[in-house]
């Protein structure tokens, strides 16, 4: 009786103990979207539980949710004051939005702190950490660097088209309606739905073509004869069905797939395609096929193409309520700029914003388009308005190009009813 | 005193029901007026101004939101129509009886149970150009149909998704109306001569017009709050095509953070839809009488 009585006090104080020992272990909440980004962000936290977590006290847990209004749900959940999660993945659309509102912490001075962020600061591309930051103070630390790309099947394609005007007749010669012998049924294929994305993907158009997002007294100048050809060029595409019928459905992924198919000869798509087109075991029937290239641009009188790739972050901020800024400081900084994690982030197939490993011969040998991207995104890139009211103005802006392109409105009609739209917002007339 | 004390325990016994109502509906609405005569967004949350009658001048110029909610209600009645339609012939078939009855109502039933979400994003899957089963095997039959490439096609698109997913529940509702249907009343027709479909327009349709009634009502009132299937499927486009109310206030309140404007457009769908509802709930009460 008595050695059973012991027993289970024994029992009973190994079970408070492993509770009380798990409760002071600190576990930080991460969110992240699903997607190449969340399987990549996945490796890195199972890196640092395997590795790290013991010496620093903390473990970090990933939630991976829906891309489908996925910045909708952070902004929300941000904005909402709740200390969970911890860290968010977001992007450089609303580095201003999260610094004027506080809704992130501020990193300026834990950067600067060499005991804090022992790493190497000049090894990132200055475009990357100027996304993450507002009037001077830095908010988040960048993941990917991102721009789009064409994507061509090198085996129809010989030499990629340089200008928009080339890709409309490339994209004609290989749709079926018009060339029967064409090997694949459509040209062309590019984002469609109602996501910021379809803007990001329209504005290298318009910036190509010389446009600009305000004139110096701030007044919004989508609808400039810029705009106006960038949204007809996009119009003819979609009119004359080198596009295919559900265009108004896709984002990354069904882009993605189509291209997959083998039935689509070109699509402008994130660079975080490259790997898995290029892969045997995901893509078998383009795999080989397929190669990628810059942007096409307009020609100017000087016989020099001018291209406009947008560059974005995506990046690492911290919850402005999160109980544990320090740790989570500490695990971003590890993620985005250690040696190991580095590798590791792009073994899985993303793209760090690093000088080390756009060069590495090693990472180049596996990942070429890493140069290609690395060019588009310093020698080619802009970055959009850095301001509080950006990401609203965009998301106005976004019926209206698809209504411009779907011939619901003209371009001209839909460009001007967006800019009177974005200047009423403003306060402008 | 006796009588006292029923009435007062009666409105004990209701009053949880009604708290939780007053938490849940009535708070939230009136918070909601109350932002409707605000310029309040994400942003000035906490420092909000008075600016009366603005967000519904606003609302009642801005073409994207009048469209939004025509729209809905053309697709809430559209879909209806058909619901009750192809619902209720299908209880009339399943109520004639045939081998494996039992198992079949079963089967109506799992569209109404999986999540609208995964419903949409099922289709849309299925619908793709490229990966999509359906146009593979429409393609095979020679047939090629554009279920998202115009204004028409997606709204047709979403009208056939709705209908596949909600016809069921149409179908449960009178199912089961027409197994308590006393069947004297249909027998009593069929001994003087009617076929079974003057049975079922002279006799069964009239008792079973409450049914009916309740069954449209239920789902007018669903379809109004149409989201997820347009959210994961077109997004509200192409455009603003199929660009509901419920996906007009998301795009507006948490892309474009404009509460007190979207707070008056709610109020405004909120009458809207009380004043359509009404003379519906009359009529339904009246059915009753008769």
């Amino acid at each position: 009786m008595c050695c059973r009585r012991m027993t289970v006090l024994i029992l009973v104080l190994a079970m408070l103990f492993c509770a009380g020992t798990s409760a002071a272990r600190v576990t930080l909440t991460m969110q992240v979207r699903s997607g190449p980004e969340g399987d990549a962000s996945r490796k890195l936290v199972e890196l640092w539980n395997q590795t790290k977590a013991k010496d620093a006290g903390f473990e970090v847990e990933q939630v991976d949710t829906t891309r489908s209004g996925y910045y909708t749900s952070v902004n929300n959940a941000l904005f909402s004051g709740a200390p969970k999660p911890d860290i968010f993945l977001s992007y450089s659309n609303f580095t201003a939005l999260y610094a004027t509102n506080n809704l992130v912490v501020d990193l300026t001075d834990r950067f600067n702190d060499p005991t804090k962020y022992p790493y190497d600061k000049k090894d990132w591309y200055p475009v990357a950490l100027e996304l993450a930051q507002y009037k001077g103070r830095l908010y988040a630390l960048p993941t990917d660097t991102n721009t789009y790309l064409l994507y061509y099947r090198k085996d129809l394609i010989s030499k990629p088209p340089e200008t928009w005007e080339e890709l409309y007749e490339v994209a004609k010669q290989f749709t079926a309606k018009y060339n029967p012998k064409s090997p694949t049924k459509y040209g062309i294929t590019f984002y469609g739905i109602r996501d910021e994305s379809l803007a990001m993907f329209w504005f290298q158009i318009f910036k190509s073509y010389g446009g600009e997002f305000f004139d110096d007294k701030g007044n919004p100048t989508l609808n400039s004869p810029a705009g106006v050809t960038a949204l007809s060029w996009v119009a003819r595409v979609v009119k004359e069905g080198l596009v295919p019928p559900d265009i108004t459905t896709y984002e990354y992924s069904q882009v993605y797939s189509a291209l997959q198919s083998g039935q689509v000869a070109m699509g402008i798509n994130w660079d975080a395609a490259y790997s898995g087109l290029m892969d045997p075991k995901e893509s078998p029937l383009v795999a080989g096929k397929m190669a990628a290239a810059l942007l096409p641009g307009v020609k100017g009188p000087d016989g020099k193409i001018r291209r406009a790739h947008n560059v974005h972050d995506l990046y690492f901020v911290i919850n402005k309520n999160s109980a544990h800024i320090d740790e989570a400081f500490q695990f971003i900084a590890w993620a985005t700029s250690s040696p190991e994690a580095l590798r590791a982030y792009t073994e899985a197939g993303c793209s760090p914003p690093h000088f080390s490993i756009a060069n590495d011969p090693e990472i180049l040998k596996k990942f070429p388009s890493f140069a290609l991207r690395q060019e588009a995104i310093v020698k080619y890139g802009y970055i959009e308005p850095h301001v509080p009211e950006w990401p609203e103005l965009k998301d106005k802006l976004l019926s209206y190009l698809v209504k411009g392109w779907v011939g619901q409105l003209s371009p001209k009609d839909a460009l001007d009813q967006a800019c009177a739209e974005i200047a009423r917002a403003l306060g402008k007339k | 005193m006796r009588g006292d004390r029923l009435r007062l325990y009666s409105k004990l016994s209701i009053a949880p029901a009604i708290a939780a109502l007053c938490l849940s509906a009535l708070y939230p609405f009136l918070f909601s007026l109350r932002l409707s005569f605000t310029d309040a967004t994400t942003y000035n949350f906490t420092d909000v101004k008075w600016v009366g009658l603005r967000n519904y001048l606003y609302v009642a110029r801005d073409p994207g939101l009048l469209y939004s909610l025509f729209f809905t209600l053309f697709f809430a009645c559209v879909v209806v129509i058909i619901e009750l339609v192809l619902g209720y012939a299908i209880a009339l078939l399943f109520d004639r009886g045939f081998p494996g009855r039992q198992i079949m109502v079963t089967l109506m039933l799992v569209p109404i149970v999986v999540a609208p979400m995964v419903y949409g994003l099922s289709f849309r899957l299925m619908l793709n150009s490229f990966i999509g089963i359906i146009p593979y095997y429409l393609d095979r039959m020679g047939i090629t149909v554009d279920f998202f490439g115009s204004t028409w096609s997606s709204i047709a698109t979403l009208v056939v998704i709705d209908v596949v997913q909600w016809t069921s529940f149409v179908f449960i509702i009178l199912y089961s109306a027409l197994q308590n249907f006393p069947p004297e009343l249909r027998e009593a027709a069929l001994v003087d001569g009617a076929s079974w479909l003057e049975a079922v327009r002279y006799v069964v349709t009239p008792v079973l017009k409450p049914t009916l009634w309740i069954a449209g009502i239920l789902r007018f009132v669903d379809a109004l709050k149409v989201f997820d299937t347009v959210f994961m499927t077109t997004g509200g486009g192409p455009g603003n095509a199929t660009s509901s109310l419920s996906i007009e206030l998301y795009n507006r309140t948490f892309n474009q953070f404009r509460l007190g404007e979207m707070a008056a457009f709610s109020v405004v769908v909120l009458l809207v839809v009380s004043l359509l509802l009404k003379p519906t709930s009359d009529r339904l009460e009246a059915s009753y009488r008769d």
